[in-house]
């Protein structure tokens, strides 16, 4: 029986992402002209609301080529490998807290494991692959140049990212995401609610910076559009492996989002009111979900919000940024927090 | 029904050609290939003013590999053909040409040995916008003829032709 | 000169970028809300700043060059003789007309005694300059407020006659007929500008002496023609 749980959680939580990428593409392009005094998509249906799935009908429908002179394993293997990580990372996040249906106690969540975010950030480190196999397999010198900006960018903040986490770590005590979600309840100082952002200003600062730069999001938009004179790593690709590349990214959003959420943001857990004290079992579930989706909204459109507001980092301005501001700080925040912890335990 | 479908006018083979038309129609993403003057006034139709994002031309993309409509906005010269071809080669079917401006037209006011007389010298064009340069609002209007003319495509039928079934 | 460039110093809140972002986003914030406010209200033009082409259409000066139309006079007869002035003075050379007799029944329908048997333009060629306009001593060929011009083949893009008189025919229902040009007033300036040209006439001669007599050396003589002069110039000065 467990395992038919298992399988409809991971049903579920697969459609859920397809969903919410799908719908950011539309959030992304009426956000953007709203920002910009114009308006975005409106022909397609009410607002535009149809518009991701002219989009998806489309690339289908488009010709599949390949060019004659790329490899044609690491052709096909690029957009594969840059999309699934993505949703495999979404295998530890809690996306509410836990559910009874006829009796039994469901975890939302599709694998409660006691290493949590480091099969995160090691499923990302898979996704590296994906843009430098595809820029690779192309045979194309802005594709290979795009490629190798993206990893040297994506390497290089992962360890300010891992960093920041590993100073959560020190706080919450635990790698599992499931405890550390749990732990954010109550108060903290007596006013403030128990979220990690308060116990971690900067280490909330510098995973934002990281996680921008992991999802090759402005302002680290380098490898993709630095040469948008000629679209880097995904230059030759058209149809739907073009389409996996771009839904991969905003699905990488979306797991991103989920994971500041959880750490930081205390996941489900409403800022001063405890659900569970006045919610039945399912409904608790129900609204639990609810509100976790909510906070992760709010971050994706904050990706938005900030696309249109900085302008693009040059690459020697990422990698000082990533090496020399960005490590420092986190080093500097670990002793701190260590320091913290030191003295009140 | 699969015979009926490919042969004739069978109701899946119709609806489903509406979707797909629909799909591509809403959703033309322009290769800008501007070359002189007619850019700027392509730019101010992407731009906010008349905004071309609201018919799904949301995402110029320079790459022709990802690109539907290849906008020509401008005057092509005699040194610029092969690499306007192969440009055009490598964008992915179904594609169509907009050919934006006199020059691109039929060689406009230049009648020299060096620019091409009209691009349709060398690829196939589906919509002519003369003007010198065309107003914006004269670009959204060659969109949306190309958008009508998606609509009375029939893709599966071609398909099916091409690969040999049906009668 | 060349202008120093003086490199501004940066604040210390413009270094650290971090508060100079987040202005940034209260910037945007304000637009984003401003614009979906906008996009809420009634009617197509909505956003200020964004014209929806196909229902919203903007305000085209009355000066605009279009495509071209062959215009009427007030009896509704075509003003043009076909003499082909317009074809001469295009730098594209796109229009071509050829040139008729006005039959004998037709008298009525124009209004000179020849008129255009053919008149078409390339609109694939046409660079929309007004020179035609300028050149045509009928005043028939005006360039229109139409921009519509998109057409699938080459051929479709030809303005024939027919065509040419249905943009008329269209821009007078819309009432976008251009005003004809107000011709400039010569006759207020003319007469004071031909006296003093004739008073500056007599002052040279003179003045002209009173030099000549400098260079021969003669210093009282030279004085006198001096003052002569002066004192025409001053008489000049007086009238204009």
């Amino acid at each position: 029986m467990n395992w038919v749980i298992a399988i409809i959680k991971v049903v579920f939580i697969w459609t859920w992402c397809l969903l919410w990428a799908t719908v950011m593409t539309w959030a992304e392009r009426r956000g953007s002209a709203m920002i910009q005094d114009r308006l975005g998509p409106n022909r397609a249906g009410p607002f535009g609301l149809f518009q991701p799935i002219a989009d998806g009908i489309k690339l289908f429908t488009k010709e599949e080529f390949r060019p004659k002179t790329a490899r044609k394993i690491l052709f096909n293997l690029g957009p594969i490998l840059f999309a699934i990580p993505a949703f495999s990372a979404y295998a530890v996040i809690p996306f509410g807290d836990k559910i009874v249906i006829g009796g039994k106690e469901i975890l939302l969540q599709v694998a409660d494991v006691n290493i949590g975010f480091l099969y995160v950030l090691a499923i990302g480190a898979l996704a590296v692959y994906g843009i430098v196999v595809g820029g690779w397999g192309s045979n194309n010198k802005y594709s290979i140049l795009g490629g190798l900006r993206s990893t040297a960018q994506l390497i290089s903040y992962e360890v300010p990212w891992g960093l920041a986490l590993l100073a959560a770590v020190f706080v919450y005590g635990t790698f599992d995401l499931r405890q550390i979600a749990l732990e954010q309840t109550g108060t903290f100082l007596g006013f403030l609610p128990n979220w990690g952002v308060f116990k971690q200003p900067l280490g909330f600062l510098i995973f934002t910076v990281a996680a921008y730069a992991e999802a090759n999001r402005v302002p680290f938009d380098l490898p993709e559009a630095e040469s948008e004179i000629v679209a880097g790593y995904h230059t030759e690709y058209g149809g739907m492996r073009l389409g996996l590349y771009l839904f991969g990214e905003y699905v990488n959003l979306y797991t991103l989002s989920a994971l500041c959420v959880t750490l930081y943001f205390g996941a489900w857990n409403l800022p001063y009111i405890d659900m569970s004290k006045f919610l039945g079992p399912i409904s608790y579930g129900i609204a639990s979900f609810v509100v976790f989706w909510l906070k992760v909204m709010v971050f994706l459109l904050s990706f938005i919000w900030v696309r249109w507001t900085v302008p693009r980092f040059r690459y020697d301005q990422v990698m000082r940024l990533g090496w020399k501001t960005l490590i420092p700080l986190a080093l500097f925040n670990l002793l701190i927090t260590a320091l913290f912890i030191q003295l009140t335990v | 029904m699969a015979f009926q479908a490919y042969g004739g006018e069978g109701w899946l083979l119709t609806k489903l050609e509406q979707l797909i038309n629909w799909g591509r129609k809403r959703s033309p993403w322009p290769l800008p290939y501007g070359t002189a003057c007619c850019g700027i006034e392509m730019m101010a139709a992407l731009a906010s003013g008349y905004d071309l994002a609201r018919f799904g031309a949301e995402r110029p993309s320079f790459s022709p590999r990802q690109a539907d409509v290849l906008i020509q906005a401008g005057t092509i010269t005699k040194k610029m053909v092969p690499i306007f071809k192969r440009i055009y080669d490598q964008m992915a079917e179904p594609k169509w040409v907009i050919s934006m401006g006199a020059c691109a037209c039929s060689g406009g006011v230049f009648r020299t040995y060096s620019t091409l007389q009209g691009i349709d010298l060398v690829v196939p064009v589906d919509v002519y916008v003369p003007g010198c340069p065309p107003r914006p609002e004269g670009l959204i209007y060659a969109l949306i003829k190309i958008m009508e003319k998606i609509e009375k495509d029939h893709p599966l039928r071609k398909k099916a032709a091409e690969i040999g079934i049906g009668g | 000169m060349a202008k120093p460039v003086v490199k501004k110093k940066y604040t210390l809140t413009e270094r650290v970028y971090l508060i100079e972002i987040i202005k940034g986003l209260g910037l945007t914030f304000k637009h984003f809300v401003f614009n979906v406010k906008a996009s809420f209200r009634p009617g197509p033009h909505t956003v200020p700043t964004c014209w929806q082409y196909p229902e919203d259409r903007r305000e085209i000066a009355p000066i605009f060059r279009g495509a071209h139309m062959l215009m009427l006079d007030d009896q509704g007869r075509i003003k043009c003789v076909g003499c082909g002035m317009c074809a001469k003075a295009c730098p594209a050379q796109c229009i071509t007309v050829k040139r008729g007799k006005v039959a004998e029944g037709e008298e009525s329908k124009y209004v000179g005694k020849t008129y255009p048997e053919e008149f078409v333009v390339d609109l694939t060629r046409c660079i929309f300059c007004g020179f035609c306009e300028e050149a045509c001593p009928k005043g028939a060929i005006v360039l229109g407020p139409e921009y519509e011009l998109a057409q699938y083949t080459r051929e479709e893009c030809q303005l024939t006659k027919e065509g040419l008189l249905a943009n008329y025919y269209k821009a007078k229902e819309e009432g976008k007929l251009k005003p004809p040009k107000k011709p400039v007033p010569v006759a207020a300036s003319a007469e004071p500008v031909a006296k003093k040209a004739a008073a500056a006439k007599k002052a040279a001669p003179k003045k002209v002496e009173a030099q000549g007599a400098e260079a021969k050396g003669d210093a009282k003589e030279a004085k006198a023609k001096e003052a002569e002069a002066k004192k025409a110039e001053k008489e000049q000065k007086s009238e204009g």
